[in-house]
C-alpha cells in the first residue's frame, strides 16, 4: 500500500502564472525511506505542506495511506518536523510533549512513558523541566524531533531536519531514522544535505522549478553507463587503437585501466583486446555521487 | 470536543503569559480601583454632611450653614463615578477582548506554531473553536473579577443604582464577546493591530448614517450600561435576556464566518 500518493499535484500562489509545484506524480510505498531534493524554491516544502493539508492544491490531489490529505484522523499516524520550527515557548519541554501527546490521543500512561524515553534518547533529560523559551536552536530542534516521534508514526515527514543540529545530534537523528526504517515505517525527508539523504533513503526525487526532474532508486539514479576494464600490460600499438575507439586509458605499472563511456565503446574495446590476446581481469561499473547527479539535474 | 478543550486550555495558558495582556489587566484593575476610591471619597463626604445635618437637627438649629445643593452635587458625583466605573469596566473589557481575540489565532499563524498543532489529528474547526473558547474563558474570568469588584463596591457604599452596576459585568462580557468575534474574523485576513482597529469601527454606531450597513453591523447599544447610568434609564431583567440572546445570535454568525475563512485558509511559512 502507498503511504503517500500525489496525483497531478499542482500549486499556484496568487493569480500569477508561476506554479510553485507543477503536476507532481509521486508514490511512496509503506516502509520506504524517500528523499525529496531540490534547490531553494524548487517546491519541496510546498509539496510537504500540500501533503499535510496546510495549503490546498490548485489541481490534483494528495493521499496519505489512501485517505485524502484533508482527513484529520489520518494525521494520527503521521509525525512532522517543520523546516522553521516554532514551538509553544510558554511550556516546559516535558509538558509540551504531554500536550502534543494529548492531541495525538495517546493514553496518559503511554504518553508519559514515550515522552520520557524520547527525552532521554535525544539527550533532553537535563532541559526537560526548563521552559522552551530558554532552549537553544539545536535543543529546540531535538524537542521538535521528539514531538514528531511521540506517536510512533507510521509516516515521518521531515523538512530539513538536521539543519541546526550538531554532528553528534545529527548522528543520533540518522540512527533513529534507520531504526524506524528497519521497523517498516515510512520516512519522507526533504534535505539539502545530500550525503544524509544518500545514506538514509531508498529512493529520491529531485524537484526543479516546481516540477519533478528525476525520480528513482538511488542504485538506478547513481549508476552510469560508464564501465572500467582492468587489464594487464598492453602490447605495442594497442594503446593508440583503444584511444581511437573512444576509450580512456590509464596505466600504473603492469596494470592498465580502460574506461569506456558506454556499451558501444565497451563492445569495441573488448573485441580489440580479445584480438590482441589481452584478457580482461576485472570489469567495474562506474557510479556517480548523489551530489554529481543533483548538480547535473539542477544545472541542466 | 476533546480537541476543543485541549486547545482552549492551551490558549488560556498562552494568554496567561501574554505580557501586554497582563500589563493591560493590571492597568485596568488599577483604573477601576481609582474610580472606587473616587466613589468612596464622595460617599464619605456625603456621610460627613449628613452627620453635620443630624447634629444641627439635634441641637435644634433653625438654619443650615452650608449650601443645601451640595448634597445633590455629592449624590450626582457618586452617580457619575458609578457610571465611570461601569464605563471603565466595559472599555477595559472591550480592549482586552480585542487584544485577545485578534491575536489568538493570528499570533500562531505568524510564529508558525500552528503547523505543529495542525499536523496532529486536530480538525480545523476544533482548533478555531478551541482558541475562541480559551479567549472567552479569560474574558469571563476578567468580567467575574470586575463583577466581584462592583459587588464589593455596591455593598460597601450602598451604591445607588446597584441593579445597573450589577448588570455591568455581564453586559460588558456580552459586548466584548461580540467585539472579539468581529476582531477574530478580521485577524484571519489582516495583521492583528489592523484587525483590532477595524473591529473597533465595525459597529452600527459608527455607520448610523449608512442604512444598509447600519442594519447589518453589530450594535453595542444594548450593552451600554454607562449611558444608562448617566441617563438614569433602568435596565430590567428582560433587557438582559434580550441582550444575551442578541449576543448568542451574533457570536454564532460571526464564528461561522470565521470558520468559512479558516477552513480554506492557507498556512504557509511563518514570517
Amino acid at each position: 500500500m502507498l503511504a503517500i500518493e500525489a496525483k497531478g499535484l499542482s500549486k499556484r500562489f496568487g493569480r500569477g502564472d508561476r506554479f510553485a509545484l507543477r503536476d507532481l506524480n509521486l508514490g511512496v510505498e509503506e516502509g520506504e525511506a524517500f528523499g525529496l531534493l531540490g534547490p531553494n524554491g524548487a517546491g519541496k516544502t510546498t509539496a510537504l505542506h500540500l501533503l499535510l493539508d496546510f495549503i490546498h492544491p490548485t489541481e490534483g490531489s494528495a493521499l496519505l495511506f489512501g485517505q485524502p490529505a484533508s482527513d484529520a484522523r489520518t494525521r494520527a499516524r503521521v509525525g512532522y518536523l517543520p523546516q522553521s520550527l516554532s514551538l509553544h515557548t510558554y511550556y516546559r519541554g516535558a509538558d509540551l510533549l504531554q500536550f502534543y501527546g494529548a492531541l495525538l490521543e495517546i493514553p496518559p500512561a503511554l504518553r508519559k512513558e514515550r515522552a520520557a524515553m524520547l527525552l532521554q534518547r535525544l539527550g533532553l533529560d537535563d532541559v526537560a523541566r526548563r521552559r522552551v523559551s530558554t532552549y537553544s536552536k539545536g535543543t529546540l530542534q531535538r524537542l521538535g524531533f521528539a514531538q514528531a516521534l511521540l506517536n510512533d508514526p507510521d509516516l515521518l515527514i521531515l523538512d530539513e531536519p538536521t539543519s541546526s543540529l550538531d554532528p553528534l545530534a545529527r548522528h543520533q537523528f540518522s540512527e533513529i531514522v534507520r531504526e524506524l526504517k528497519a521497523r517498516g515505517k515510512t520516512v519522507l525527508v526533504s534535505s539539502h544535505l545530500l550525503s544524509e539523504v544518500e545514506t538514509l533513503c531508498d529512493r529520491v526525487a529531485i524537484l526543479k522549478d516546481g516540477a519533478l526532474a528525476r525520480i528513482g532508486s538511488l542504485g538506478d539514479l547513481l549508476a552510469t553507463p560508464r564501465v572500467r576494464l582492468h587489464v594487464g600490460r598492453l602490447p605495442p600499438g594497442l594503446l593508440e587503437e583503444l584511444m581511437t575507439l573512444g576509450a580512456e586509458v590509464s596505466m600504473a605499472g603492469a596494470q592498465t585501466t580502460v574506461s569506456c563511456a558506454d556499451e558501444t565503446v565497451r563492445t569495441r574495446v573488448a573485441a580489440a583486446l580479445e584480438s590482441r590476446g589481452v584478457g580482461i581481469e576485472r570489469t567495474e561499473s562506474e557510479c556517480r555521487s548523489l551530489e554529481d547527479l543533483f548538480m547535473e539535474t539542477v544545472a541542466a | 470536543m476533546r480537541f476543543v478543550l485541549l486547545i482552549a486550555l492551551d490558549t488560556m495558558r498562552s494568554l496567561r503569559r501574554h505580557r501586554v495582556l497582563l500589563a493591560f489587566l493590571i492597568l485596568s484593575l488599577a483604573g477601576m480601583a481609582l474610580v472606587v476610591t473616587g466613589i468612596s471619597n464622595a460617599m464619605q463626604e456625603l456621610e460627613r454632611k449628613e452627620h453635620v445635618h443630624a447634629n444641627y437637627a439635634s441641637a435644634g438649629a433653625a438654619t443650615r450653614t452650608d449650601d443645601p445643593t451640595s448634597d445633590i452635587k455629592a449624590r450626582e458625583i457618586i452617580v457619575t463615578f458609578n457610571g465611570l466605573f461601569a464605563g471603565a469596566m466595559s472599555l477595559a473589557g472591550s480592549l482586552l477582548a480585542l487584544v485577545m481575540f485578534c491575536t489568538v489565532v493570528s499570533s500562531e499563524l505568524h510564529t508558525g506554531t500552528i503547523r505543529v498543532t495542525l499536523a496532529k489529528p486536530v480538525p480545523r474547526w476544533a482548533y478555531l473553536v478551541g482558541r475562541w473558547l480559551g479567549a472567552t474563558a479569560v474574558l469571563a474570568a476578567y468580567c467575574v473579577l470586575a463583577g466581584a469588584a462592583s459587588a464589593v463596591l455596591g455593598m460597601r457604599y450602598h451604591v445607588q443604582g446597584m441593579g445597573l452596576l450589577a448588570s455591568a459585568p455581564w453586559l460588558s462580557f456580552c459586548g466584548s464577546l461580540v467585539l472579539g468575534a468581529v476582531g477574530l474574523i478580521y485577524s484571519l485576513f489582516v495583521r492583528a493591530p489592523v484587525a483590532g482597529v477595524l473591529a473597533w469601527f465595525t459597529s452600527a454606531t459608527w455607520f448610523s448614517w449608512l442604512p444598509p450597513l447600519y442594519a447589518v453591523l453589530p450594535s453595542y447599544q444594548p450593552f451600554d450600561v454607562w449611558q444608562a447610568m448617566m441617563l438614569g434609564t433602568s435596565l430590567g431583567p428582560w433587557h438582559l435576556v434580550v441582550a444575551t440572546l442578541y449576543t448568542l445570535d451574533l457570536v454564532v454568525i460571526l464564528l461561522l464566518i470565521a470558520w468559512v475563512r479558516f477552513r480554506r485558509m492557507e498556512i504557509t511559512e511563518p514570517d
